[in-house]
């Protein structure tokens, strides 16, 4: 696991790396087929997987059953307006699968974004959308929590031990130029910028500020996005002065 | 080889004269909409494939991570207090290499040290100022994001009064969050005397692109100091970065000059100034000076700062 809470009725007295997590929930579908991430490794046989997919995507995920699939990311954007409620609406379903109620869910909503929000509004909005989630999953069965002595059922995950190494091998040399674009970062993208090449201008801006360098200029100097590579951080169709870039949501990264 | 070479040094008038070439590819671990990242990639255009970047652990030391780096060029890791004497060692294996016949001049590189505020202004600070008494020819780039970002956006002493970092929290009985100033770090470099200090920001690329070529004709410490908005830490969506490149410059918070052996030019100067709200009011750092209700005193405090600088630059 990458990134975890840990939840637990008694005090947890440990750290360090979680093993074997009692649930899953998988934010962005298409990490689940990435061997640097690996969020299905340390699950057991009956370990069920939150999965966040998107509805108008075609991409074929294996995930073993107990799988709950739904389309978190519309559901925030379409309850708040915000990508960044994915997290209100994966920790609804979360709370729904490990069995508390929504009221416990609404007041941890409540105590955990109470600060970081600018209005009632904003707050008001997260909670319809933890209400639409718990609606959503009325028929979800609880998680059983599994006792962590028995550890007879746990899936073997392929993954290679790197064990602790001295740091001339632990950080190796790199020895190849320029080879970073083999490494796919397009699939960060929750929104797509698209040119509408007769809007374009060809002034530049996009071209010279995308952080990334993921816009290449063609012979007639129109902007290409390389979508491979290109974060869909937004700043090109954001800074575009004639509006050229038209956004989609993510499909197929 | 940089586009650059070609035109040896002469200063660019418009954006379409800046390199198409890549020196820093895509593909790094590094946040979408990275406004260090952005500034860095426009000024390696300048450097060219023929730099070696010595790293102090950051943010950017994501950069190059085995197997994989987005450089043409070379990069080497070192640690937070001493990217400056890295760059010491790798320059002084050059030169002896140089001398000995063993490397030709052409085959010479530009090093560069890429470093973070906090590495800057706090941890580094006294290998950077040996290094400057030292003369030693070298860049050296601050992408200045005002706090430890890649640890969880603690605060160092580039953050700037009123900003909430995880280490100078909002309480009751702190409600500015960070209550101290950022240090004044141009001016702690040029009372070293280097040949060139700047500031850069990729709201003026032209401006950015032209400091790095009036660099390249000076020998000796040359220093930039680059304004780098961070929606990781600054708490806003990645597409605003420029929008916050642009109001820094515009409310006169980030003043875009130069020292060229100790004298201070102004490279931009707007006619008016912005109010600094503009800039401080979406960001969710600064939040807590609005809401839930204003602090009166602590944007009177940051407008007035901003006012006396310039004032003192209009003398
Ligand atoms: C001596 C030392 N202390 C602490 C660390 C842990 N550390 C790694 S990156 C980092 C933050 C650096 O902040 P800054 O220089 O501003 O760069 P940024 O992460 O913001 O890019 C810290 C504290 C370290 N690597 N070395
Ligand atoms: S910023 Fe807009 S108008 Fe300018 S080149 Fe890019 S797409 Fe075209
Ligand atoms: S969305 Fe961001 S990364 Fe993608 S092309 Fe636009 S500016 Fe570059
Ligand atoms: S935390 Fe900020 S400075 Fe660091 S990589 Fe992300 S956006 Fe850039
Ligand atoms: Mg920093």
């Amino acid at each position: 696991m990458a990134a975890f809470t840990r939840i637990a009725r008694e005090a947890i007295l440990e750290r360090g790396a979680m093993e074997h997590p009692a649930l899953v929930v998988v934010a962005d579908e298409t990490l689940v087929d990435e061997p640097a991430s690996a969020p299905l490794a340390g699950r057991r046989d009956d370990t069920p997987v939150l999965l966040n997919v998107n509805a108008q995507s075609a991409r074929q995920l294996s995930v073993p059953e107990p799988v709950f699939r739904a389309d978190f990311t519309a559901m925030a954007i379409a309850a708040t307006g915000r990508l960044s409620s994915l997290s209100t609406a994966l920790a609804a379903a979360a709370s729904r699968l490990s069995g508390l109620d929504e009221e416990h869910c609404r007041a941890g909503i409540d105590a955990e974004l109470a600060g970081e929000l600018a209005s009632r509004d904003e707050l008001e909005s997260n909670l319809a959308l933890a209400h639409d989630v718990y609606t959503l999953a009325s028929d979800w069965t609880a998680v059983a929590w599994p006792d962590d002595a028995d550890e007879s059922d746990v899936v073997e995950a392929d993954l290679v031990d790197l064990g602790l190494e001295p740091p001339c091998r632990a950080a190796p040399s790199i020895y190849a130029s320029a080879n970073s674009p083999a490494r796919h970062t397009g699939n960060w993208r929750q929104y797509r910028p698209v040119l509408e090449p007769d809007k374009c201008n060809r002034c530049w801006l996009c071209f010279v500020w995308c952080p990334e360098a993921a816009i290449t200029l063609d012979e007639n100097e129109f902007p290409t996005v390389d979508y491979d590579v290109c974060k869909g951080c937004l700043l090109c169709a954001h800074e575009c002065p004639t509006d050229a870039f038209r956004v989609e949501r993510e499909l197929g990264a | 080889m940089s586009a650059y070479e070609s035109s040896e040094l002469e200063a660019i008038k418009n954006l379409k004269q800046i390199a198409r070439e890549e020196q820093i590819l895509p593909g790094t671990a590094i946040c979408g909409g990275c406004g260090g990242l952005e500034a860095l990639r426009l000024a390696a255009k300048v450097l060219g494939e023929k730099t070696v970047f010595v790293n102090a652990a950051g943010c950017f030391t994501l950069l190059a991570v085995f197997p994989y780096t987005p450089l043409k060029g070379s990069w080497l890791y070192t640690n937070m207090a001493s990217a400056s004497a890295g760059a010491q060692g790798v320059r002084d294996a050059l030169d002896v290499l140089i001398e000995k016949g063993k490397l030709t001049r052409d085959e010479d590189v530009n090093v560069v040290v890429v470093a973070g505020d906090g590495s800057t202004y706090d941890m580094g600070l006294s290998s950077t100022s040996a290094a400057i008494f030292r003369e030693l020819d070298f860049w050296y780039f601050c992408y200045d994001n005002e706090s430890y970002g890649n640890t969880g956006v603690q605060m160092s002493s580039a953050t700037p009064y009123g900003a909430r970092t995880s280490t100078s929290a909002v309480t009751p009985a702190s409600r500015e969050g960070t209550e101290h100033g950022k240090k004044n770090l141009f001016e702690i470099w040029r009372a070293h005397r280097p040949p060139y200090v700047a500031t850069v920001s990729a709201r003026y690329p032209v401006d950015l692109t032209n400091k790095f070529l009036k660099a390249k004709t000076l020998k000796g410490p040359k220093l930039f100091i680059a304004h780098a908005p961070c929606p990781t830490g600054w708490l806003y969506d990645p597409e605003q970065t420029l929008s916050y490149s642009r109001l820094a410059v515009d409310t006169g918070i980030f003043a875009l000059k130069e020292a060229v052996n100790g004298d201070v030019t102004h490279t931009v100067l707007p006619k008016r100034h912005r109010p600094v709200e503009e800039y401080l009011a979406g960001q969710g750092r600064y939040r807590h000076l609005f809401e839930p209700e204003r602090n009166e005193r602590a944007l009177a405090l940051i407008q007035e700062q901003v006012d006396r600088y310039w004032e003192a630059v209009s003398q």
